[in-house]
């Protein structure tokens, strides 16, 4: 009885391990909102609509799909649409959107400073290191001030139907 | 009680045998195994100062494209795509390079970069689309920074202890990686399954966009002589024009992608870019 008693207790962990292995990944929506189709194609139909944040369960991936469970409904989602954590805030290292954009380089000291000191390197650093030298600060100022609303994206995708 | 622990252990090799692996659970422990990560706000702030850097050195090495309307519509068309994607932490950035060189480039943290010399080949917004999803992908899938193990808060990671470093020896160091990612880059030199993988991910967040995600292989198709005239750096590991090319039309089809449905633009990709011509 022993000897039985022994076997079990072996079996227990794979037992464990293999439950474990056949549970559900859980993902998360990133986008604003996604489409969930009946088969994994676009050529399927829309069996219903997740918006961002939502949790749904992965059953399998199949390419570039995966076979969800969201409601008791099973469907396929696209696997650039969600990940296996909550949505994270938008980050940036740049000046906040309320701030003025003004044409010089040194303009947003203040604001790039404080996020990267944090990182431990100030612009004085890396002048110091010679990184700010090979690199082109204002023009990357000016890149990241063109920013586009998502009202004008409405508009443009609409307009290009 | 030998008849339960017979019964008991019975019940435990069916367990196992059944759907606890199974091929499909097998395939979803592996790719969870793979794909399940723990991400904090502060890798990303480390994926974008990190990538801030490179973008500065790539806009150092080429002048910015004096055009807000056709930099405004780049953005706009970016814009459509990143919403396609599984990046909301962070805020894309769109830029025109202003060399004929035939190209386009991706930063960490979201700073893409096209260049005049690729945009004069282009012949439609989804040929467009294409190659900027191409780019938004490199992001997407966090290409530069596995390879360079950037991590905001882990302190055994290779950049947080070099972009977190106090002294002089750390900030060159940080300073070497950004030279790494910069070289990588430039040089087109990712790895073969990394560009293969960017190219399919053109391909999703294409046709998720509404955008005819073969544009990506027309255009490919189209540039292939002349980028072929220079050998890329690393031919052995760099996939060719015409395996991604290959790939693309399967993906599309494989996808059940009905491309006639989807959006090209031609008119508003004409007009947009005529100041350039």
């Amino acid at each position: 009885m022993k000897k039985q008693f022994l076997i079990f207790m072996i079996f227990l962990p794979a037992i464990l391990f293999a439950k474990l292995a056949s549970a559900d990944t859980l993902y998360y929506v990133q986008s604003n909102n996604a489409n969930i189709r009946a088969e994994p194609s676009f050529g399927s139909r829309v069996i219903a609509k997740i918006a961002k944040g939502q949790k749904v369960a992965g059953i399998s991936k199949q390419g570039s799909w995966i076979k969800i469970n969201v409601d008791g409904k099973e469907g396929y989602i696209s696997s650039l649409l969600v990940s296996t954590h909550p949505p994270i805030e938008k980050q940036s290292v740049t000046k906040t959107d309320e701030e003025e954009v003004k044409p010089t380089a040194r303009r947003r000291a203040s604001s790039f400073t404080s996020a990267a000191a944090a990182r431990g390197l100030t612009d004085e650093e890396k002048k110091r290191e010679g990184i700010e030298e090979s690199g082109d600060y204002k023009a990357l100022d000016k890149m990241e001030s063109l920013k586009v609303t998502p009202a004008e994206v409405t508009k443009f995708k609409e307009t290009g139907k | 009680m030998n008849r339960l622990y017979l019964s008991l252990t019975i019940s435990a090799l069916l367990l196992i045998s059944g759907p606890g692996i199974s091929q499909a659970a097998k395939d979803n422990w592996r790719n969870r195994a793979s794909t399940e990560e723990v991400v904090t706000p502060n890798d990303i702030v480390a994926e974008i100062t990190f990538g801030r850097e490179i973008a500065a050195r790539i806009l150092a090495r080429h002048k910015a494209y004096e055009n807000p309307a056709l930099i405004k519509y780049i953005s706009l068309v970016g814009a459509t795509l990143v919403q396609s994607t599984n990046r909301p932490e962070l805020e894309f950035h769109f830029m025109v390079l202003d060399t004929d060189e035939i190209n386009a480039y991706a930063a960490p943290g979201g700073y893409i970069f096209i260049t005049k010399g690729a945009l004069k080949l282009m012949k439609d917004e989804a040929e467009l689309a294409g190659v900027i999803a191409h780019e938004v992908g490199h992001v997407t899938e966090k290409h530069v920074v596995k390879e360079l193990k950037i991590k905001g808060t882990d302190d055994s990671s290779d950049l947080a202890r070099l972009a977190g470093g106090s002294s002089g020896a750390a900030r060159a160091a940080f300073g070497q990686a950004v030279e790494q990612g910069l070289e990588l880059i430039f040089k087109d030199d990712y790895k073969k399954d990394d560009e293969l993988q960017a190219d399919k991910t053109s391909v999703t967040i294409s046709a998720l966009s509404g955008y005819d995600p073969s544009g990506l292989a027309r255009y490919l198709n189209r540039i292939k002589p002349m980028k072929e005239k220079v050998p890329a750096p690393s031919d052995s590991t760099h996939p060719t024009f015409d395996s991604r090319i290959s790939q693309i039309n399967d993906a599309v089809k494989k996808d059940g992608i009905q491309t006639g449905a989807l959006a090209k633009n031609n008119n508003r990709f004409a007009d947009a870019t005529k100041s350039m011509k």
